[in-house]
């Protein structure tokens, strides 16, 4: 791909100079990075991760975390429970591995965000432009029928039956194939990720991309306080450090994600006076029931996830089936040994579904030297009553649906087989530590705020009190948005390079 | 074991460093759990053994974390290997190619 230097091709240390530095190829990253390029703006892209094109993309799940997920997918947020989390990290970023659901910002949110914060211009009229402009450039819509997978209809039958309100996914894809392989890389390139989207247009538009490059910092003039480019370097495979790079630029974009912002800007010696940066973690935590059911249900042959369940948003609460790879179910189911196994043997007669919660809690990103980034999230007593309402909802549901048994995401819990027993369970108190969580959106921990002393960033993503230096991610968001975070996402990437182009002169790029 | 060492090979050194210890305690520990006489977790017969995993799982401190993060690790490799899959019928690689073809013959000249 023209403008696409690996690690292959550093032999030694590289020093750049540009309009605009990039760090992060994500839905974020690579929006700012085709927005200015294609602007006219000299734009320098890195990207941690490594360059996979779609042909490399198979349905191997170890395959797919060892080459496109942060530390194999193996993220924990430390607290009681624990949280699993997962990050992208890969040329595209999350887009690449995540399920490709595209869903404006509800208008309840942006109202919230702009009346806690007193952010301008970012009310439902005002976005409405760019979630078009998103929607029409990665081809977002429902699936196509015949794509959808027995899991994903069961679950839907069942609740409508129950009166709830579905809804059909929106997803970023041109005829999806229903291959179910969102989470490893789509192996025909339907799924609309920044890999072949917002990737190419930066490119084709005179950009240029590092992959396999690591940020150090982002470095401040001595005088201005103002950012004036990056540090990094090289990534060899393995993890071995190479070559180092420094890249000069008049504006900086730091787009790593809700985790990975917030430690490169505290490893850079920023800390706003407010001492918000990386707190106000928000992770939509997600629990997974499984059902085991008489009839075989294969859910792996259809698309990764078609149908929400929207009848509980009120409360906070999302719904939805979604296929698990078997080394994904096994992973997470709380059992062992002969136990597991035996399970197992049922894999094509399990439907995996359960609940995503907008989430009261809050958690912070802590970067020690030496260590990396720490996370850490405790779950209040609220978000742990709606995770457990939320199971609750998922497991009868399933058993509407048919199942003859049902295994709760609590550890220790026994295996359900009646909406009767799962009422009986249920009248006890589940503690908040046998909860098994898991989250894929993060958000939060540069939010915006018009008032320094409550966020780290203004309405455009600029960086308080840091001139050029401006956030394009989740970090962004001033809380939970309830559903998934990617079109939010883009919106407001793009939001901050149109700002940032009509302030080119101020900036000169 | 090709599978768990990759896997091994793409988390962050802090964490191999960790899991490493995290293996030696879970099977040296065991000698200290009565019913395994002295032995180690490797040398138990199942039954002792997953009494001892649960003995684990049941603790309040971060035992029981680390088997959990353990045995994920463990059974996450396993379940990758192409003849296991087969074994429980997932076999993805036809369906893929299907699919992709399927696509391509209903869609082709609109993508």
């Amino acid at each position: 791909m023209r403008g696409l230097t690996t690690q292959d091709g550093i032999g030694g240390e590289l020093s750049l100079e540009c309009g605009a530095v990039v760090v992060g190829s994500g839905a974020g990253g690579a929006t700012v990075a085709a927005e200015l390029a294609e602007a006219g703006v000299d734009v320098v892209m890195l990207e941690e991760g490594g360059y996979h094109p779609t042909e490399s993309f198979t349905a191997g799940t170890g395959r797919a975390l060892r080459t496109l997920y942060r530390d194999g997918g193996g993220g924990m947020a430390i607290g009681r429970p624990s949280v699993l989390y997962a990050e992208g990290r890969c040329v595209g970023g999350s887009t690449v591995v995540n399920g490709g659901m595209s869903w404006r910002t509800p208008a309840r949110v942006l109202q919230r965000w702009a009346e806690q914060e007193g952010l301008r211009a970012i009310g439902e009229r005002d976005l409405a432009p760019y979630f078009e402009a998103i929607e029409s450039r990665l081809s977002v819509g429902p699936q196509d029928p015949e794509t959808v997978g027995r899991d994903s209809e069961l679950f839907r039958d069942a609740a409508r039956a129950r009166g709830w309100a579905v809804v059909a996914n929106r997803r970023n894809q041109r005829h999806c194939a229903g291959t179910n392989n969102c989470s490893s890389g789509c192996p025909t390139g339907a799924k609309q990720s920044m890999l072949v989207t917002s990737v190419p247009r930066a490119l084709a538009a005179g950009a240029r991309l590092f992959a396999d490059v690591r940020v150090d910092r982002v470095v401040l003039g001595r005088d201005t306080r103002a950012a004036i480019g990056v540090t990094g370097h090289v990534v060899r495979p393995g993890g071995g450090r190479g070559p180092g790079l420094t890249v000069r630029a008049r504006a900086v974009v730091v787009a790593g994600g809700a985790i990975q912002t917030p430690a490169l800007l505290a490893r850079s010696g920023l800390r706003p006076a407010a001492g918000q940066l990386g707190r106000n973690l928000s992770v939509h935590p997600n629990a997974v029931v499984t059902a085991f059911f008489a009839e075989e249900v294969a859910g792996w042959q259809g698309v990764h996830q078609a149908f929400q369940v929207r009848e509980f948003t009120r409360e906070g609460l999302l719904l939805s089936a979604t296929n698990l790879t078997p080394s994904m179910l096994a992973g997470i189911l709380p059992v062992y040994g002969a136990e597991l196994g035996s399970l197992m043997g049922d894999y094509n007669r399990v439907i995996t579904a359960g609940p995503l919660v907008s989430d009261t809690g809050t958690g912070r990103v802590r970067y020690l030297p030496g260590v990396g980034p720490q996370v850490f999230y405790q779950l209040t007593e609220r978000d742990a009553a709606r995770v457990v309402r939320g199971v609750e909802l998922t497991a009868k549901a399933l058993f509407t649906a048919g199942a003859r048994r049902v295994l709760l995401p609590f550890e220790g819990a026994p295996m359900v087989h009646s909406p009767g027993e799962l009422g009986r369970l249920l009248a006890r108190p589940v503690p908040r530590r046998a909860l098994q969580l898991f989250s894929i959106h993060l958000m939060g921990t540069a939010r915006m705020s018009a008032d320094p002393r409550r966020g780290v960033t203004g309405s455009f993503g600029e960086f308080h009190g840091v001139p050029g230096l401006v956030v394009a991610d989740a970090s962004l968001f001033p809380g939970p948005i309830g559903i998934n975070p990617m079109e939010t996402v883009i919106a407001l990437a793009m939001r901050n390079a149109r700002r940032l182009l009509d302030r080119r002169d101020a900036y000169g790029i | 074991m090709r599978e768990f060492g990759l896997m091994l090979g793409s988390l962050p050194p802090a964490a191999r460093k960790a899991l490493a210890v995290a293996l030696a305690a879970v099977e040296q520990g065991a000698r200290l759990y009565p019913a395994a006489r002295g032995r180690r977790f490797t040398r138990l017969d199942d039954r002792t053994a997953a009494a001892y995993v649960r003995a684990l799982l049941s603790r309040p401190d971060p035992a029981a974390e680390l088997v959990r993060r353990l045995k994920s690790v463990f059974v996450m490799c396993y379940y990758e290997l192409p003849e296991v899959q087969r074994e429980i019928g997932y076999d993805p690689d036809p369906f893929i190619a299907a699919v992709s073809r399927r696509r391509l013959e209903r869609y082709g000249t609109e993508l």
